[in-house]
């Protein structure tokens, strides 16, 4: 039904329609910001991934003829502008405002285990694991779809989203317990 | 503190998501020119059979081509790999072939009353040819001679035959039996002798046939062609340097019958000969002086005459024929002298 969606938007850019972006934006910001992050650790950083994503959805939307896979190819343009964002401020000092991810009014202990979380994920786990917790948690990805976009088996997806999630469970508990020997 | 749950990762990160940044789309649509179309495709999602039709649009005669011979460059890279293989093979193999082909070179010697003398390649091309006089020791001052002309090339032999550099042996062989011919050393009855000498003796006797083939075309009637291919040593088992000293030593008196001359080591030859520096000429001036040694030991009063030899002068004053007194004398001035 997205992808219908999402095909339909691209054909009438495709067409000329440039307003159809909207739509675009709409069905896929989560998963480009998704994306965005697991690859930059850094909210801004992410969020000028998803400008650039976009300006580049619309440049280069005559290149693209298929329209079978349509997730799969923004979420391609989202990491090859995520990589090119790693090159260029690759000398700066990351910035990390993780405890910005949640919105003002989120409850400050929530605020905290969500900056935790993602920093245990930026600790511990691989890039592709990342990448695949974000894309369904953050980005609200199926595993059909991740496995789509990214060219993986499903069940491969599956697997390393199970292992992701449990490797941060472990690894927070971890942080707990030591904290809790240490009062 | 609490331990955190599975879902509550999954809940936190679900929330952060809520919250990603906005950006203003109306913005990047805006910078974009909106008449214009970048892609004419219809509005309507595409149909499996405008699918296949679209596949056959894009994949007109073309981009098939195109497709094919990539297809192709892919599949020819084992054969570049190969030829690069290749290359590095012949770039191995090559200085082996030209090690090889300076073992085949072949000395190609046409004897009657004059000796010429044709440097051959392995191809059986002539790189250098000659004649060469006054042949004491045979074959193999000949092979010496040869070598001297081959390296003076420019200045000898291409004056003797400008023509026959690069010629096949037979038309080499040919011009050269002529030129024995015009010149009187080909009469009648005269026996021409070809031999070749090369490390390879069967490959030898291959240029020798052919010298032969051509030295026929040019002969009169009666002379007598013998034809030998040799290695390089002579057919006694003897090396060069061996063969000269034994020559030189026939010639002088030893003492030593000739059997018992050639069971010597060349080295003892030369010193036979008188020969005991490293150089030739050298070991001529210490023979000469030598044999002034051996008289001046008969008379005693050699030594101060003689003291600038030193030991040479010295030792063969003990070899010489003079008496006691005078060796006596000889060697303490000699070594005086020396000192």
């Amino acid at each position: 039904m997205l992808n219908n969606q999402l095909q339909l938007a691209l054909q009438k850019i495709a067409a000329g329609d440039t307003d159809a972006l909207e739509t675009v934006y709409n069905l896929t910001y989560k998963k480009v910001y998704a994306v965005s992050l697991s690859l930059l650790k850094n909210r801004q950083n992410a969020a000028d991934a998803m400008q650039e994503t976009y300006e580049k959805i619309l440049l280069n939307i005559g290149r693209y003829n298929k329209f079978d896979n349509p997730e799969g190819w923004i979420v391609t343009i989202a990491k090859n502008i995520s990589y090119d964002i790693l090159r260029r401020k690759k000398n700066d000092a990351p910035y990390e405002d993780f405890e910005n991810l949640l919105s003002v009014e989120s409850k400050t202990a929530d605020k905290e285990a969500c900056a935790d979380i993602i920093k245990a994920a930026y600790k511990i786990l691989s890039e592709e694991e990342r990448q695949i917790l974000f894309m369904h948690t953050i980005g609200d990805f199926k595993h059909r779809e991740i496995a789509l976009a990214l060219k993986k088996p499903y069940a491969s997806v599956r697997w390393i989203y199970a292992q992701s999630v449990k490797k941060l469970q472990r690894q927070l508990n971890q942080g707990s317990e030591k904290t809790d020997e240490e009062n | 503190m609490k331990k955190i749950r599975q879902n509550k990762i999954k809940e936190v990160l679900r929330e952060a998501g809520n919250y990603a940044p906005k950006i203003d789309i109306k913005a990047i649509i805006d910078k974009q020119p909106k008449n214009i179309s970048i892609c004419s495709v219809n509005n309507k999602p595409l149909s499996k059979n405008q699918k296949k039709q679209k596949v056959k649009i894009i994949f007109n005669k073309k981009q098939e081509e195109s497709v094919s011979s990539a297809k192709g460059k892919i599949k020819f890279k084992p054969i570049f790999a190969l030829a690069v293989a290749l290359c590095l093979i012949v770039a191995t193999v090559f200085p082996l072939s030209v090690s090889l082909i300076n073992s085949l070179n072949t000395l190609l010697y046409i004897d009657a009353a004059d000796t010429v003398v044709l440097s051959v390649d392995y191809t059986g091309k002539v790189k250098a040819a000659a004649i060469v006089d006054n042949i004491q020791n045979g074959q193999l001052n000949a092979l010496t001679g040869a070598k001297t002309c081959a390296a003076n090339a420019d200045d000898n032999i291409q004056k003797t035959f400008p023509n026959l550099k690069n010629k096949k042996v037979e038309e080499a062989v040919a011009s050269a039996v002529d030129y024995l011919n015009k010149k009187g050393s080909l009469d009648d009855g005269v026996e021409l002798i070809i031999s070749t000498v090369c490390k390879n003796s069967g490959y030898a006797k291959k240029i020798a046939d052919r010298a032969k083939r051509g030295a026929e075309q040019k002969v009169s009637f009666d002379t007598v062609i013998v034809v030998a291919g040799n290695t390089k040593k002579t057919e006694q088992n003897m090396s060069p340097a061996k063969q000269k000293y034994l020559n030189e030593a026939l010639t002088l008196d030893t003492g030593y019958t000739k059997e018992q001359l050639e069971s010597f080591s060349a080295g003892f030859l030369r010193k036979l000969c008188g020969y005991t520096g490293n150089s030739d000429d050298k070991d001529k001036e210490n023979k000469d002086n030598n044999g002034k040694g051996n008289n001046n030991g008969e008379n005693g009063n050699g030594g101060e005459n003689n003291g600038n030899n030193g030991d040479d002068k010295g030792d063969n004053g003990n070899n010489g024929n003079g008496g006691e007194k005078g060796n006596g004398d000889n060697n303490g001035k000699g070594n005086k002298d020396g000192n």
